[in-house]
């Protein structure tokens, strides 16, 4: 090499800018290293890690939350639910077990609805409502819930009941939890105040169960309610032509 | 003073009222109401019942099986928890709490101990993909490096 250097500058310099090499190389490293992790993370189960949880009360979720130190709403049924930050204006359907025991979901050709779990408190009522939406179906593409893992803190969710009253909440937290140790105690737990929890699915798709590996989990939390006024009535709600791919 | 009939009347009705807004603000003679937390989980699942308003020490069953809790009276409220037993059936159950002459009771659903199905996978990547994918881009990228290497030593 040392010998051809001198005749290399007699000749016209073909080499292409000085800069260009080094910027390559580092260009083409990060590459290989994105390439590398990709394939490492598509083989390898990514840990989540979690903060221990250090509240104090935890072994009594009454010794903060107290059913009866505040007046909450009476039963009503929910019948909508609206986010204007997900774009989510959908109706309820009611939600209990399957044949199976496992939580019955809204049906995969009407991508456009949501439910509530029938047999916890409604919206209002103290305790944890819960609200459960497809991310996706299995052909037509995103569903109802596909855009709440997006969801920030303090972004607001309304939902309706039959007897006209709007409560309002607002997120509080997103969590992803496994399938199979859901932390029943966290999402179907009490608060202080009326609860909200929005379940979708996470994670990956394992193509040989047709299900996802996680649930997604938005908490929110009561910030009031109100009477429904002329506007809340004439909101539109998403219909089933609103998922159909385009 | 006479006090003609109509005017007694009003007046024993204001009495009444009164007597009955006086006994309905005395906490004891409210209604108990029983709470769960959480409302639904898996066997395994450790589940606080609170009765509140109830002033003494009450016992309550899940209906339909042969669970029996304890709930030590606490401050104006008596209150206990269970573990949703091994075997227990997917359902709904009823928590029933008997504190002295009053009952009250909420419900409670055990699990499968599976999430929830909400997805049908149409948007997911495919495990395969992404990792065919990184493999396309490890290639690239080293051919880029050898083209790279090969016009340096061609230089």
């Amino acid at each position: 090499m040392d010998e051809r250097r001198p005749e290399a500058d007699d000749r016209p310099i073909h080499r292409p800018e000085p800069a260009f090499r080094p910027v390559a190389v580092v260009v083409l490293s990060i590459l290989l290293a994105g390439g590398l992790g990709l394939m490492a993370g598509s083989a390898l189960p990514v840990p989540t890690w979690r903060w221990p949880d250090l509240n104090p009360f935890a072994d009594d979720p009454f010794a903060v939350a107290d059913p009866a130190g505040g007046t909450w709403l009476d039963r009503s049924t929910p019948t909508r639910v609206d986010i204007d930050a997900a774009g989510v204006h959908a109706p309820l359907v009611e939600l209990g077990l399957d044949y199976r025991g496992d939580f019955e979901v809204p049906k995969m050709w009407r991508p456009h609805e949501a439910g509530w779990f029938e047999e916890g408190p409604t919206p209002g009522e103290f305790g944890p409502t819960v609200l459960m939406g497809h991310v996706d179906t299995d052909r037509s593409g995103p569903a109802v819930f596909y855009a709440i893992r997006e969801l920030d803190e303090g972004d607001a969710i309304e939902v309706t009941r039959e007897d006209g009253v709007v409560v309002s909440y607002e997120v509080t937290g997103i969590e992803s939890y496994d399938k199979r140790r859901l932390p029943y105690e966290k999402v179907f737990g009490v608060e202080p105040e009326p609860a909200l929890r929005l379940i979708t699915c996470g994670g990956e798709f394992d193509r040989k169960t047709g299900d996802y590996t996680e649930n997604v989990v938005v908490f929110a939390s009561y910030t009031g309610h109100r009477k429904a006024t002329e506007q809340d009535r004439e909101r539109p709600l998403n219909g089933l032509h609103h998922f159909e791919r385009k | 003073m006479r006090i003609t009939k109509p005017v007694r009347g009003a007046l024993a009705a204001i009495a009444l009222s009164a007597a009955i807004v006086l006994t309905s603000a005395v906490p004891a003679n409210a209604a108990i109401t029983v709470t769960l937390s959480p409302t639904a989980g898996a066997v395994g699942t450790r589940v606080d019942v609170l009765a509140s308003n109830c002033n003494q020490n009450a016992t309550a069953v899940i209906e339909d099986t042969n669970v029996s809790i304890a709930l030590p009276r606490n401050n104006n409220n008596a209150q206990g928890n269970f573990t949703v037993p091994n075997g227990m059936k997917a359902g709904v159950y009823t928590v029933l709490v008997t504190c002295g002459a009053d009952s009250a009771s909420a419900k409670f659903t055990v699990t499968s101990g599976q999430g929830a199905h909400t997805g049908g996978g149409s948007t997911a990547a495919s495990g395969s993909a992404v990792l065919w994918t990184g493999a396309g881009i490890v290639l690239a990228a080293a051919a880029g490096m050898w083209l790279l290497r090969r016009r340096r030593v061609a230089a």
